[in-house]
């Protein structure tokens, strides 16, 4: 390797922090989209690190994965955000807005990174405080009241996740992650606990059932740019933290606590999905269904964890691409209301093309990585005698499929024709269609066997 | 040597600084009364870092008294408008919300026996677990984002006290949640300046 693994990660980590002085230069937008260039260039590398540990940091065979997926949706949301934005012009709004996706891909990175588990809370504590201020951007009243109930809800869950850091803190005597992994410890009421807390507080950023409910209100009203990001890969980073405590925490209750938690996540989501009227909303929804999709086959292990690396890298892209074919549809018909978004496919072909794909992907039609995760992970359900609960969460799969595939395609097909008031820019087009298209390679790159 | 006893009286003032702030109704009274809570648990840990001769207890303690004594309870005030200062918040029966916070109190207390106790008994983490569900209930109780964001920081000195009273956390972890706490005072009171109340937003239902 040219550069140490420890430098490589610092100046990961640097880049964005530093994208935060485009606020002082005209040429802001260029500068942040250079520099989240810059960071990807760097995380591709740190990608490339053998797993282990580099001074305060460390990599493994997960948190690589979510690595990448966080630099590539900062460079697509920041390149997407400059023409969604366009009409800010140079507004001081827009600089902090810019600036600040830097500092929300900063500590995205760092909590991913660290090697401590302490330090990783801070870090997701720190996504709250930096991102909420991305949600308020266009100063609505509603964009408020959902930003204030992000910070109010995640802080408040996320305190009791530090409740069962200091319990597993008091059990093993560390939080460096690696020495957590490795440790040993006897079944206890207080690493019952520690789990239980654990779930449930980082399970609220996760947008884990019952403690999701900022979740569809943040999604809905944040600029499309920062719904992608939140939703491709802020809720992976909360779901890998507890994918760490239960590696730390190896006891059947945190095996039946996870599949419990997941199981009734998706069934809250298939009962809710079919009457949503918001098209924002609505995929916020179908990421609650992927988070716990996610957080399931981490519980499983073995052949439902790759199914969960397949469902992160897939989700993250076409997630993304739904939520930038949103922000196209929102500008273009003025309207977040399904209701009112009619005949895309003869108004906007293009935008057509990738909702109808994006949504295939995260909802799990083959051949999207999406699939092959789901089948990873029921298939796992399955060799852990949880034959009924496989049985069960299929039906539920199907009815979501069902559900979010006939609204976008009553979307796009409907015959009506509401006027169009606005346009949208290159940027937002290309973004969103190489968002998409990456997120369909994933499923081919496995069967050529390079994942 | 210190009387126990002493500590356990900031503790059991602490918890009545909770209840105080549960039944207040002037947003100035409140804050001054959560800026109180936090001055009482610098105190108690300044105290207990002299008597173990600990001097990241005592930069904590102090650290609590700067940050979220003073800092905080600053930034809320700059931040509420003459009309707040002097006006009532206004939420239902207040009798009916007394009794309900000692329920919560009392129930916290138990539940604080029955889960810990494989760790043997604090009061301090007694405190903190009681403190914690009284910071949850003003979240849960109020429409004022004022009063929500206070039971936030009653939830932060819970978990200071909870974590004492378990295991002293390393510094740097312990002093970077209160930088982080504060730069979500920051960005907060930026939003709770726009519109004071939460509201309900038919876009935001379903």
């Amino acid at each position: 390797m040219i550069i140490d693994g420890t430098y490589a990660i610092v100046i990961m980590l640097s880049i964005p922090v530093i994208s935060g002085i485009s606020y002082f230069f005209r040429h802001f937008r260029e500068i942040s989209i250079a520099m989240a260039l810059l960071t990807l260039f760097f995380t591709s590398y740190v990608f490339l690190l053998n797993s282990g540990t580099y001074s305060y940091f460390y990599v493994n065979q997960i948190n690589r994965y979510i690595l990448i997926c966080v630099s590539s949706i900062y460079v697509f949301s920041t390149i997407y955000g400059s023409g969604y934005h366009r009409k800010l012009g140079e507004s001081k709004h827009l600089r902090v807005h810019m600036s600040m996706m830097g500092i929300f891909a900063f500590t995205m990175l760092f909590s991913l990174v660290v090697n401590n588990l302490g330090l990783m809370w801070i870090g997701i504590e720190g996504t709250t405080a930096s991102s909420a201020i991305l949600i308020i951007i266009e100063g609505e009243a509603a964009d408020m009241e959902a930003a204030w109930r992000y910070i109010i809800i995640v802080s408040a869950g996320l305190s009791i996740a530090l409740i069962s850091i200091i319990l597993i803190y008091r059990v093993f005597g560390t939080l460096e992650i690696t020495s957590l992994l490795t440790a040993s410890s006897q079944p206890s009421q207080i690493l019952v606990l520690a789990a239980l807390f654990g779930i449930i507080g980082f399970g609220t950023k996760g947008g884990i059932f019952p403690m999701h409910s900022w979740l569809p209100d943040a999604h809905g009203r944040a600029p499309s740019e920062i719904s992608a990001m939140f939703s491709a890969v802020l809720l992976p980073i909360a779901v890998y933290a507890i994918y760490i405590i239960i590696k730390t925490i190896d006891i059947t209750l945190i095996f039946q606590a996870g599949v419990f938690f997941s199981i009734i996540t998706i069934l809250f989501v298939a009962l809710v999905m079919a009457s949503q009227r918001d098209i924002k909303r609505m995929f916020a929804y179908s990421t609650m269904e992927n988070m716990a999709l996610i957080l399931l086959g981490f519980v499983l292990g073995g052949v439902a964890l790759f199914g969960s690396i397949l469902i992160i890298m897939t989700h993250a892209f076409a997630k993304a691409g739904a939520f930038y074919s949103s922000g196209n549809l929102i500008e273009s018909f003025r309207t977040r209301n399904m209701n009112g978004i009619q005949n895309v496919w003869g108004e906007q072909r293009f935008t057509a093309y990738t909702l109808i794909l994006s949504t295939l992907a995260v909802s799990g039609a083959p051949p999207f990585g999406t699939f092959l995760g789901e089948l990873f992970i029921l298939s796992a359900l399955y060799s852990h005698g949880l034959g009924s609960v496989m049985v069960f969460l299929a039906i539920l799969l199907v009815i979501i499929f069902l559900s979010i595939n006939y609204k976008v395609l009553k979307m796009v097909f409907s015959i009506a024709q509401p006027a169009l008031t606005g346009k949208i820019s290159v940027q937002q087009i290309s973004i969103t269609g190489a968002a998409v298209t990456v997120s369909s390679i994933f499923a081919f790159l496995f069967m050529v066997g390079f994942l | 040597m210190i009387n126990q006893e002493g500590l356990d009286l900031i503790i059991a003032a602490i918890i009545l600084s909770a209840i105080w702030a549960q039944l207040g109704t002037f947003m100035s009274h409140k804050v001054r009364i959560v800026t109180i809570q936090s001055i009482l648990l610098s105190l108690y840990i300044i105290i207990l870092g002299i008597w173990d001769s600990d001097i990241e207890l005592v930069t904590l303690g102090i650290l609590i008294l700067i940050l979220r004594a003073f800092l905080t309870s600053r930034l809320l005030n700059a931040k509420l408008s003459p009309h707040q200062f002097v006006s009532r918040e206004r939420f239902g029966d207040a009798s009916f919300l007394s009794v309900v916070s000692i329920l919560v109190l009392i129930f916290s207390f138990v539940t604080y026996r029955i889960l810990f106790t494989p760790l043997g008994y604090e009061t301090i983490g007694d405190g903190g677990f009681a403190l914690l569900f009284q910071g949850l209930f003003l979240i849960g109780s109020r429409k004022s984002k004022f009063s929500q964001f206070l039971g936030y920081i009653e939830e932060e000195n819970a978990i200071v006290m909870l974590g004492l009273g378990i295991i002293s956390m390393p510094l740097v972890i312990e002093i970077s949640v209160l930088l982080d706490v504060l730069a979500l005072l920051i960005v907060s009171t930026v939003i709770i300046s726009d519109k004071p109340e939460t509201q309900v937003f038919e876009e935001m239902m379903g």
